[in-house]
């Protein structure tokens, strides 16, 4: 499922679209990463990325993550 | 021979008050020949100057082009790397890809009092076992590291960090900085290193918690965020206005003096509104607010780091022209700095308010006019040049820091830099352009305009007005406040669409000439004149219609 479209919780990182790969990895958000989703708004989100990293992502941009519940 | 040592890392994570700490001088600008990135440098010791170089790190990541230029500048030494505390496992990612350009890197962990406060605790020793490099835990605020940091500045050992990779070519490294895939490997490597080297023994954070919940609201975050811009805004001028009268009352005497003086009148604002500006992104709301508001602009094709300089526009065109330096990239920088001039500002939003209630019968119609096609103009700017230069305002991505209190010696720094900039740069400029109007051209234009009056169906003083305008748009209403003219409604609504949109001022002509190209200062001017020209003359043909009543 689309990570701009999940409820909050804790999730892996599947799959992440070519297009956006070079913003989100240097992020350091990867395939195999667990984050969870801590507060959502109609055009925003806020991820916390385990163990250390607090990021704020427009869903723009989320919609291009593939995500699984943890 | 004077080495360089530059401190990189991310949006928010010190830099600015490590630089303070580690330097508090001389201030003297960075201009090796090829390097055109914005640069502030001060002597730490005899032989070593430090660099800080903004914008290098944005919210999309780094920006390879900047980075090599400043990279390959000479005399660069190595770097000191600084990230947050309670963001390792996203900043190593970067830092790791720092170390692949320079030879000689530090790590500095900074916010690490902050760190503490939620539980985390970090092993200096265990990061620089893993990195190879050396790493300093600090707090630049409170001078934790400090001189650690200034020990290993003094020493010159010519080891290379092992992440430094011989390639065939300059070029090949940096294209290889371009590439997603080296960004994954880093990344996985990154998330170990911060796993195996950090310990979380509690996750409680009540100040971050509670300001995130409320300002990053899906019901309360939007208007919060519109709110706390507007305050900003209105307590700047508040602040500013008084004295910005003052410096115009004092600069009269002759008409470049004026002229100088009605451009300076803005100082004030410039100063207040950094200030204010200053205060979020120091404390860390900034960033919260670029995150709330990305998604609202980027359908103009803007990026949500530009929302702070255009909302300024409302304001004053310049300051708001001269703060779009935080864009990401030059392209967007160019793209937002053509829009500004169409945001009406708070000069025209004066004239207009005269025109509506001193010439006509439907004041809310002048108004509601000149205001639509203003932000019609802006928004149709955004998505023209946007799309020519093919810019990608996509997406925002952005670590978030916590919140920690302003400190004043960054505050008073950036109010510093920028006072200065505006007096030296916008100062010259200005200068000569008065120099040159007033002498050169300003006879000739008084002349035409005189001629032109009858034939654009305008009252002369209209047309005067509208020349005198370019200068300062409040002289619009001096020059009006000396004739007695009653134009017609028609006449009115297409005068006040004209001044709102036909030119920028002297100030924001300075302003787009020395930060964006004298070329792009130009092209604004004469761009503006066509839309307006236009506009004015299909409001006076749907007019003519007899859709309106005068």
């Amino acid at each position: 499922m689309k990570l701009c479209e999940v409820p909050e919780g804790e999730y892996v990182i599947l799959d992440i679209t070519d297009e956006v790969k070079l913003v989100v990895y240097q992020l350091g958000l990867v395939e195999g990463s667990v984050i969870e989703v801590e507060i959502k708004t109609p055009t925003t989100m806020v991820i916390n990325l385990k163990p250390l990293g607090r990021i704020g992502i427009s869903r723009s941009l989320a919609r291009f993550v593939e995500v699984e519940p943890l | 021979m004077t080495r360089a040592i530059l401190i990189l890392g991310p949006a928010n994570v010190g830099k600015s008050t490590l630089f303070e700490k580690l330097t508090g001088v001389k201030t003297v600008r960075f201009n090796r020949p090829g390097v055109t990135v914005e640069t502030i440098s001060a002597k730490v010791n005899e032989d070593t100057i430090l660099v800080d170089s903004p914008g290098i790190i944005t919210s999309g990541g780094i920006d390879v082009e900047r980075l090599k230029k400043i990279a390959l500048s000479g005399n660069v030494y190595g770097a000191i790397f600084v990230i947050d505390a309670t963001n390792i496992a996203a900043h190593l990612t970067l830092f790791l890809a720092a170390a692949l350009v320079f030879r000689r890197i530090v790590l500095v962990v900074n916010m690490y009092d902050v760190a503490q406060k939620q539980g985390i605790e970090i092993s200096a020793e265990c990061l620089s076992k893993r990195l190879g490099v050396p790493v300093i835990l600090a707090s630049a605020r409170k001078g934790i590291g400090i001189e650690e940091i200034r020990k290993i500045l003094m020493r010159k050992d010519r080891d290379r960090n092992p992440y430094v990779k011989e390639y065939d070519s300059i070029d090949e490294l940096f294209k290889e900085l371009e590439n997603p895939e080296l960004y994954r490997e880093l990344s996985i490597i990154a998330q170990d290193i911060a796993r195996n080297c950090t310990k979380i023994r509690k996750k409680h954070a009540p100040v971050r918690e509670f300001v995130d919940y409320v300002f990053l609201n899906p019901i309360t975050g939007l208007p919060l965020t519109v709110l706390l811009l507007s305050i900003t805004l209105r307590l700047s001028l508040l602040i500013s206005d008084p004295i910005g009268e003052l410096i115009e009352g004092v600069m009269t005497g002759n008409q470049v003096i004026e002229i100088i003086g009605a451009v300076f009148s803005i100082f004030p604002l410039v100063l207040t509104y950094t200030f204010f500006l200053t205060i979020l992104e120091d404390t860390g709301l900034l960033s919260r607010i670029m995150l709330m508001l990305h998604d609202l602009v980027r359908k103009l094709g803007i990026n949500g780091r530009l929302v702070a300089p255009l909302f300024l526009a409302l304001g004053c065109n310049v300051p708001s022209v001269m703060l779009t330096r935080g864009a990401e990239s030059e392209v967007q920088r160019r793209v937002a700095a053509m829009a500004i001039p169409f945001v009406p500002c708070s000069a025209r939003m004066a004239v207009i308010a005269y025109l509506a209630y001193n010439y006509a019968q439907n004041k809310f119609l002048v108004i509601f006019t000149a205001y639509t096609f203003a932000f019609a103009a802006a928004i149709f700017t955004l998505r023209l040049f946007s799309r020519i230069r093919k810019v990608r305002s996509g997406y925002l991505a952005i670590t978030l820091g916590p919140y920690t209190l302003p400190d004043p010696k960054v505050i008073g720094r950036r109010l510093r830099d920028v006072g200065k900039e505006f007096i030296v740069k916008v100062g010259v400029f200005v200068t000569i352009a008065a120099l040159i109007y007033v002498y050169l051209i300003q006879p000739y234009i008084l002349q035409i305009s005189r001629y032109l009056a009858p034939i654009i169906g305008r009252p002369e003083a209209f047309v005067e007005a509208a020349v005198m305008g370019f200068i300062a748009k409040e002289i619009i209403i001096g020059v009006l406040s000396t004739y007695s003219v009653s134009p017609s409604m028609p006449q009115v609504l297409s005068f006040a669409v004209f001044v709102t949109l036909y030119t920028p001022c002297v100030g924001t002509f300075a302003a787009i000439g020395t930060e964006i190209g004298r070329r792009y200062a130009i092209l604004s001017v004469l761009r503006s004149l066509f839309i307006a020209t236009v506009s004015a003359l299909v409001i006076l043909f749907i007019t003519s219609l007899r859709v309106f009543v005068a």
